[in-house]
C-alpha cells in the first residue's frame, strides 16, 4: 500500500464526520452539562449528577462509534467514500481524526466544567483524582471500542465490546477507589496526585496508545478492505 | 493504442471463491461489458481495479497506474460506482455534488445540471427519500459529472424500471461518444451489454472465458436446428458446446466456425432446417450451462 498520505482529501473527510455528527455531538454536550447542574445540589442530586454525566459520556461514545463506523459499512456509504482518491490508511487517519476529535472535544468540555464545579462548590477537591481517573478511562472505553470497530467491521463485534467495556465502569470504580494512595484522600480539601493515581493515569493513556496503534498495524496488513 | 486497464495473470483467492489467473485488456476509449452470473467475479474484479483488494499474485493497472501502490492516482481519474454503494441518508443530493466537487477539480457544474434535468431529480431532496432508480441516477450522476477518464460501473441498471433504464443508457451512450474515455460495466442484462460495449468479456466461477470484440464474438456463435443425426451423444464437430435433443430435432450449439460445422453436418447426412446467429442472452446461457473455456 502506498503511505504517502492525500492530506487534502483527509481534510475533506474530517470535515465531512463533523458534518455528519454535529447534531449528535451537540446534543450530547448539553446533557453532559447539564447533568453537571445537579452535582453540587446534595448528596442524591451528586449521585444523579454523576450517573447522568457518566451516561451521557458512555452514550456520546457509543452513539458516534455505531453512526460513523458501524453504519458507513451497514448502510453502505463505505464504498462510496472508498471510490474516491483515498486509500484504506488516509481512511483510517481521517477516520481516527475526525472520531477522536468529535469524542475527545465534549468529552474535554464536560470533564473540565465537572473540575470547574469541583473547584467552585463545597465538594472535596479531594474528588479530582478519582474524577480524572473515571473520565480517562471513558476515554479508554472509547478508544478500545473504536479500534475494535474499525478491525472487526462487525457490528456484533463491535456492540458486544462497547457494553463490555461500559459494564467494566462499575467494577473499575470500585477497585480504584480501593487503592489506599487513592481513597484515602478523596475527602482532602485539595487534590493529592502520588504515585498510584498518576501510575493509574500514565497505565490507562498507554493501553489507548496500544489500541488506536493496533488499528493503524492491522490496516496497513488488511489485503481485502471491502 | 494504449490500454485503460491491464489485468495480468491476477489470481485472488477466498474461503469460497477463486479468481483464477484473469488476464485482460481494455484499450483506450473502449467499451467493455462484464458478463457474468453472480458469485462469478465481476464485483471482485472491479474492485481489484478500485486497489480495494490485494491480488494474491499478478498486476493490475489502470490508466497506467499500478494498483492497488497509486490507487490514489487512479481514483482521480476513475468514476465508481456500484450496486452496493449508498449516499449519506439525511443529506441532500445538492450535499453531495457539493462534496464531489470540492474533491474533483474536474467537475462540470453544467453537465450536473444537464444530468438533474434528464435524470428528473432534485438537488435538494434527502436521498433516504430516493427510489432505487433515482440512487442509481444520482450515484451515476455524481460519477459522470466530474467528467472520469475510466468509468467504471458495476450493475449501473439491475433494477431499473424501464424508463430509467432507457434514461441511463442512453446518458451511458452519450458519454461513450468522447472517444478518450473509456468505460467498464458489468451487468446481468446482456441486452444492456449488447447494446453498449464494443468488447465483452465472460466470467465464470472466477474464470475469463473470454474476452473479445463484441462483433466478432456474435458472429462465431451459431445455433443450428436439424434432424437425421443418429448418434447425437457421440458427435464431435468442431466448436460444438451443447446438443438439446427435442424428438428427432436436434439443436446444436457452435462457438467457432460455424460454417464448418454446417458443412461437416451436411457431410454427415443431417437436414439443417435454421442456422441463425444468437443474441448475447442466449449465448451466455448456453456457455455457462455448458461451462465452456471457450
Amino acid at each position: 500500500m502506498n503511505y504517502a498520505l492525500n492530506i487534502p482529501l483527509i481534510k475533506i473527510l474530517i470535515t465531512k464526520d463533523w458534518h455528519l455528527q454535529r447534531k449528535t455531538i451537540a446534543m450530547y454536550l448539553v446533557g453532559g452539562l447539564f447533568s453537571l447542574s445537579f452535582i453540587s445540589g446534595g448528596e442524591w442530586q451528586f449521585f444523579m449528577g454523576t450517573t447522568l454525566l457518566i451516561s451521557a459520556l458512555i452514550g456520546l461514545g457509543n452513539h458516534q462509534i455505531t453512526s460513523s463506523i458501524i453504519n458507513e459499512r451497514k448502510e453502505y456509504t463505505l464504498p462510496f467514500i472508498m471510490s474516491l482518491p483515498v486509500t484504506p490508511i488516509d481512511y483510517l487517519v481521517a477516520k481516527l481524526i475526525a472520531s477522536m476529535s468529535l469524542f475527545v472535544l465534549p468529552w474535554f468540555v464536560v470533564c473540565a466544567a465537572t473540575l470547574v464545579v469541583f473547584w467552585i462548590t463545597p465538594i472535596p477537591d479531594g474528588f479530582i483524582p478519582i474524577t480524572v481517573i473515571i473520565g480517562i478511562y471513558l476515554f479508554l472505553c472509547y478508544a478500545v471500542s473504536w479500534t475494535v470497530g474499525m478491525i472487526s467491521e462487525s457490528e456484533a463485534v463491535s456492540i458486544f465490546t462497547m457494553v463490555f467495556m461500559n459494564c467494566l465502569i462499575g467494577p473499575v470504580i470500585f477497585t480504584f477507589t480501593r487503592f489506599s494512595g487513592i481513597s484515602s484522600h478523596v475527602s482532602a480539601a485539595s487534590p493529592v496526585w502520588n504515585s498510584e493515581s498518576v501510575g493509574v493515569v500514565v497505565g490507562q493513556l498507554v493501553v489507548i496508545l496500544l489500541a488506536l496503534a493496533t488499528a493503524f498495524y492491522w490496516q496497513a496488513r488488511k489485503k481485502t478492505f471491502l | 493504442m494504449q490500454n485503460a486497464i491491464e489485468f495480468h495473470q491476477v489470481c485472488k483467492r477466498y474461503p469460497d471463491f477463486y479468481l483464477e489467473n484473469l488476464s485482460m485488456q481494455l484499450p483506450e476509449g473502449q467499451v467493455m461489458g462484464l458478463v457474468g452470473v453472480n458469485g462469478a467475479g465481476k464485483s471482485t474484479t472491479m474492485r481489484l481495479l478500485m486497489g480495494l483488494i490485494q491480488p494474491d499474485s499478478g498486476s493490475v493497472t489502470a490508466l497506467g497506474y499500478e494498483l492497488p501502490h497509486q490507487q490514489v492516482r487512479v481514483k482521480e481519474q476513475i468514476g465508481y460506482a456500484s450496486e452496493d454503494m449508498r449516499m449519506y441518508k439525511n443529506e441532500t443530493l445538492g450535499w453531495h455534488m457539493r462534496f464531489i466537487q470540492s474533491i474533483y477539480p474536474g467537475w462540470d457544474p453544467l453537465y450536473a445540471d444537464h444530468l438533474l434535468k434528464v435524470f428528473d431529480l432534485k438537488a435538494d431532496q434527502k436521498t433516504k427519500g430516493f427510489s432505487h432508480g433515482q440512487r442509481v441516477k444520482a450515484g451515476l450522476l455524481l460519477v459522470l459529472a466530474r467528467r472520469p477518464k475510466l468509468v467504471v460501473l458495476d450493475e449501473p441498471t439491475t433494477g431499473l424500471d424501464p424508463v430509467a433504464r432507457e434514461e441511463v443508457l442512453s446518458e451511458l451512450a452519450e458519454i461513450l461518444r468522447n472517444e478518450e474515455r473509456s468505460v467498464l460495466f458489468s451487468s446481468h442484462n446482456t441486452q444492456d451489454v449488447e447494446q453498449l460495449s464494443d468488447t465483452i468479456s465472460f466470467l465464470h466461477k472466477g474464470k475469463l472465458l473470454d474476452s473479445q470484440d463484441k462483433e466478432i464474438y456474435l458472429d462465431r456463435w451459431r445455433r443450428v436446428l436439424c434432424t437425421g443425426i443418429s448418434d447425437a451423444s457421440n458427435l464431435s464437430l468442431p466448436g460444438l458446446v451443447r446438443i438439446k435433443r427435442n424428438g428427432s430435432l436436434h439443436e446444436l450449439i457452435f462457438n467457432q466456425n460455424p460454417d464448418a460445422a454446417v458443412a461437416r453436418l451436411n457431410e454427415l447426412g443431417a437436414e439443417i432446417s435454421v442456422v441463425e446467429p444468437m443474441s448475447l442472452e442466449k449465448i451466455f446461457v448456453a456457455a455457462v450451462k455448458a461451462g465452456v473455456h471457450i
